[in-house]
């Protein structure tokens, strides 16, 4: 590869990491309850995905990242012998106040579950993807998803407050 | 108006993660780690596809010689068998250098080698190499005297490589198979021989098979490749997050019986692989296991020469696995089967986690296997 391609890849590759970072930043938030853990794991992600960066077409990036996002995750588990439940919530957001803290909530609800049920609710509900996508991204059974997902909503579900009409929707 | 739980849990990680303010991520400093790695995964890879190549010859070589050199160590023991001397190789790539360098640029291709030949525990060998970020690396080496054995590399996809006595002019994956790209031959200076190398498209995911190949004056030949067979250890249920672990098993074809297994894993199937280890398989030898990944023993591999059915690790607590494990085996080459098991629900706090690993063969015969 000659001087100037490695340059014009660098330069696509720095553009993408300014434009996905965010959204990478937040998916892997949700996921570790922490700042600095998140940044970690983009950044890790970051780093494999410019390895493989000339075999990703551009418009596959940003899912390709996140599938290495979450591997990678999943690879840390491997390697620590799985990740238990915190008791204690994840770090507040920077932003303090009422509505912060209420929307708050969710996350460190969030934090109480275990890690598959996680991956599949911030998958589903915050990266908006469909079982399929969860499935395939996960390495998983659209059952096995399913099953997650409605697990997942079920706690989450106990632990809000009643008296909210919110809760009162059935679970698909 | 109404809304689903669904919707309301949405919203509120919506609105939770937007309110989240993260400091700044350096593009710069994300590709400058980027390329650190991009060169630490080369030479790794490039190491491990030596040490493989090297050590299927070295193999061939020790047992057709009268003084047997292994590039291996001595493990476990196994109680149906005789014990065990095979275990990961480690192949040594001492080599002294002989003749001037030839340049290779396969047509179509951005990649740009270098053919060099190399003596090695006294027998010459080919050797293919790159550089990546400006760091040269040895991609793979063949004997000179063993045409008859091709090999695959890995440089920016699977590579087939062989030694012939001139200048391919096209190869294909068996005599019917379709044809490779980006061919292209360089002699091996100080010998009669050439090396070449072709592409295999990164989506063929059959088994290697054997190489047929014509040169320009219309000499045609064959030459046996390892034998390639990825499989997927299926995840273990429960809540601790374990996923499908994919693997892939690669039998090197060797000229006398010994089966010769590299073992990878894939932290997904479409992000590359990371070499774990080499297994070998004598003549005469059931079985052989040998620890997996990471200091948190992850898995256990091996190849037994029959197809185990059910497997069970004994940890050195009653409630070391109290997750269970998973387990996959496949046929990698004739009565030879390599086997990964998964781990789940152990942790570290034992030197020895593992002692030894039992299984079950078809006919329900019990073998087991101590772990070093």
């Amino acid at each position: 590869m000659s001087r100037s391609d490695k340059a014009a890849r660098d330069a696509a590759f720095a553009d993408f990491v300014t434009r996905s970072t965010p959204s990478l930043l937040r998916t892997a938030w949700l996921l570790t309850g922490s700042h600095d853990a998140a940044h970690e794991l983009v950044q890790g992600a970051l780093v494999k995905t410019y390895v493989v960066w000339s075999r990703v077409h551009e418009d596959e990036a940003l899912p390709y990242a996140r599938r290495i996002l979450i591997n990678h995750r999943t690879d840390t588990w491997r390697k620590t012998r799985g990740e238990h439940p915190v008791a204690e919530p994840p770090e507040r957001p920077h932003h303090d106040g009422t509505t912060a803290d209420d929307r708050d909530r969710v996350v460190r609800m969030l934090a109480a579950l275990p890690d598959q049920q996680r991956r599949v609710v911030v998958l589903r509900y915050y990266n908006d993807l469909s079982e399929h996508a969860v499935a395939d991204l996960l390495g998983i059974s659209v059952g096995s998803v399913k099953s997650a997902a409605s697990r997942g909503l079920a706690t989450l579900r106990a632990s809000y407050p009643t008296n909210e009409s919110t809760t009162e929707g059935s679970l698909r | 108006m109404t809304s689903t739980f669904e919707d309301r849990v949405r919203e509120d990680l919506h609105a939770a993660a937007g309110e989240v303010a993260f400091d700044h991520l350096d593009p710069a400093s994300v590709i400058g780690l980027g390329r650190r790695a991009a060169r630490r995964r080369g030479l790794s890879r490039a190491a491990a596809a030596t040490a493989v190549s090297l050590a299927a010859l070295a193999v061939g070589v020790a047992l057709g010689d009268t003084a047997p050199r292994r590039a291996v160590a001595p493990v476990g023991t196994a109680t149906s068998s005789t014990p065990s001397t095979a275990s990961t190789a480690t192949a040594r790539v001492n080599a002294g250098a002989f003749g001037s360098r030839s340049e290779l640029r396969p047509a179509g291709s951005t990649m740009a080698y270098t053919v060099r030949g190399l003596v090695s525990d006294g027998h010459r060998f080919a050797a293919l190499e790159n550089s990546v970020e400006g760091v040269p690396r040895t991609v793979a080496g063949l004997r000179l005297d063993r045409p008859e054995l091709a090999d695959v590399a890995y440089t920016d996809g699977p590579l087939a490589i062989l030694v012939t006595q001139g200048p391919v002019d096209s190869i294909r994956m068996g005599s019917t198979g379709f044809a490779l790209d980006h061919l292209g031959s360089a002699p091996v200076a100080g010998t009669s021989q050439w090396l070449t190398v072709a592409s295999i498209p990164a989506s063929w995911t059959k088994p290697w098979q054997d190489l047929a190949w014509t040169t320009g004056t219309g000499q045609r030949g064959a030459a046996r490749m390892p034998a390639s067979f990825t499989a997927t250890i299926p995840a273990k249920g429960g809540g601790a997050g374990w996923s499908p672990l994919p693997v892939r098993f690669t039998a090197r074809p060797t000229p006398t019986g010994t089966a010769l297994v590299e073992v990878e894993k894939a932290d997904s199937p479409t992000l590359g692989l990371q070499h774990l280890g080499l297994l070998t398989l004598d003549p005469g030898q059931s079985q052989e296991f040998a620890r997996g990944d990471g200091g948190a023993y992850a898995t256990l591999y091996g190849l037994t020469r029959s197809k185990p059915v059910s497997v069970a690790p004994r940890g050195d607590t009653a409630a070391r696995f109290v997750d269970g494990w998973t387990f996959t085996t496949v046929e990698v080459t004739g009565g030879v089967w390599a086997t990964a098991i998964q781990l789940t629900g152990m942790d570290d706090s034992s030197p020895d986690p593992v002692p030894s690993v039992s299984w079950t063969d078809g006919t329900g015969a019990s073998h087991s296997f101590d772990l070093p």
